[in-house]
């Protein structure tokens, strides 16, 4: 099992955190976004827990996401990206080989939906020029997608094209207007909402607007139908806490003073 | 019999405008040329072109690195080729944006925009030669090179704590 945590630290040294959460959940890939510490420090934290050290797996072109594997980064190179994005060719031995396409998408504080709409279309055909390039499709979408599951550039056909069930995302792909669309599931459907004992979403904000929806989901990932049978979204979790330390407020929403005002997603693949 | 007038300007077939992409493709194998083909410069057509609207993307790439590829920026035009906007990295954008015209296109992205041929050629050359695709070169190149040993260990460095 090759498990994942991402998570959007905003910019505060969580090292200590993110080594802790690595060895309770037992990650083997990291991928971070608005990480500005210093990642000699996040590999001192990390290897200091473990007996099986981690690698910095450095980017090239994309400097918005950093990515620690506890393995050699020579089995997880990057293989396209752009300033936002880094797609990594996962490679263990023995295991099925999958495209790992690591985002952190512009922020609705700078873009507006239209925006963020029309972003989409480029992250989407960025994501099949590296599929072209490897010659498959077995790709997975994590990131901080500044959107929700059910806005238009999650889900929109020439977007990331997001659905919410297995069901239709195993038909594998539609035609619209007479172009042929790979679907992509979207599992964290499944978590938005208040059920106990889960968080409601992985970013809280509210404001005096009219239209608000105080708990987000931007934290996400998106499996490809040829992976469908390598997920279980039963082990798909939103975190908010690492054991020792809560996240969250006394108001239980996520805290930048405590954390991040991000909450990392762990989820994992039988490859 | 009535003679045939040829109405056609003189020059018609003279007149010749370098598409776009032919400069792009030129400069993609420049890349090549350059670095020994360690680094190369790639140029295909965006699939969301239509009839009448042309978008590219230019991609530098390491074909030795596990065949890298990294977009640099992609450029959109009308069939008469200009004006023509070139869509990079913002960090790029803001660093020539002194010596281009740059403004916001309808997502509302920093975007450089080029009246002709020769501002595009001189946007090209800012790019190539922004500090951003200096780093990426420069990092593919170092890796890339057969002296450089992939598997060499760092060295450790004393950690004060």
């Amino acid at each position: 099992m090759t498990k994942f945590l991402f998570w959007n630290v905003a910019r505060r040294n969580l090292s200590y955190i993110v080594a802790n959460l690595a060895t309770q959940h037992n990650i083997d890939v990291i991928l971070l976004a608005e990480f500005t510490a210093d990642p000699s420090e996040m590999l001192w934290r990390l290897n200091q827990l473990t007996s099986r050290p981690f690698d910095y797996a450095v980017s090239i072109g994309c400097e918005k996401i950093h990515v620690f594997t506890r393995f050699s980064r020579r089995f997880c190179p990057p293989v396209y990206e752009t300033e936002r994005l880094t797609v990594r060719h996962l490679r263990l031995p023995g295991l099925t080989d999958i495209l790992v396409a690591a985002i952190h998408f512009p922020s609705k504080l700078n873009w507006n939906e239209s925006s963020q709409v029309a972003e989409s279309v480029k992250l989407a055909t960025d994501i099949h020029h590296a599929e072209k390039k490897i010659g498959h499709t077995r790709t997975i979408v994590v990131g901080d997608l500044n959107m929700n599951p059910f806005e238009a550039g999650m889900v929109n056909a020439n977007g990331l094209h997001g659905v919410m069930t297995r069901a239709i995302a195993q038909k594998g792909s539609r035609v619209v207007q007479g172009e042929r669309y790979t679907f992509f599931y979207n599992p964290m459907w499944n978590l938005m909402g208040s059920l106990p004992p889960d968080m409601p979403g992985t970013y809280y904000r509210a404001s005096s607007e009219h239209n608000v929806y105080f708990w987000n989901t931007f934290d996400q990932v998106l499996v490809r139908p040829s992976l469908l049978a390598h997920f279980d979204e039963r082990q798909l979790e939103i975190l908010h806490r690492d054991g020792d330390m809560l996240f969250l407020s006394k108001g239980g929403i996520p805290s930048k003073r405590i954390a991040s005002d991000h909450l990392p997603i762990i989820f994992q693949l039988e490859l | 019999m009535i003679k045939t007038i040829d109405l056609w300007p003189e020059d018609i077939a003279t007149k010749r405008v370098r598409a776009p992409i032919t400069i792009l493709r030129e400069q993609a194998a420049l890349l090549g040329q350059k670095t020994g083909n360690l680094v190369q410069g790639d140029v295909t057509s965006n699939q969301h072109s239509s009839k009448d609207y042309f978008a590219y993307r230019f991609y530098i790439e390491a074909p030795t690195l596990d065949n890298y590829s990294y977009k640099l920026f992609s450029i959109y035009h009308h069939i008469d080729f200009y004006p023509l906007e070139i869509n990079t990295e913002q960090d790029i954008v803001q660093e020539v944006s002194n010596e281009l015209k740059v403004g916001q296109d309808e997502a509302g992205e920093l975007t450089i925009f080029v009246e002709d041929e020769e501002e595009f050629i001189k946007a090209l050359g800012l790019i190539f030669r922004a500090e951003k695709t200096m780093r990426v070169i420069t990092a593919l190149l170092s890796q890339t090179d057969p002296e450089w040993n992939y598997s060499v260990e760092t060295e450790e460095e004393e950690i004060p704590f």
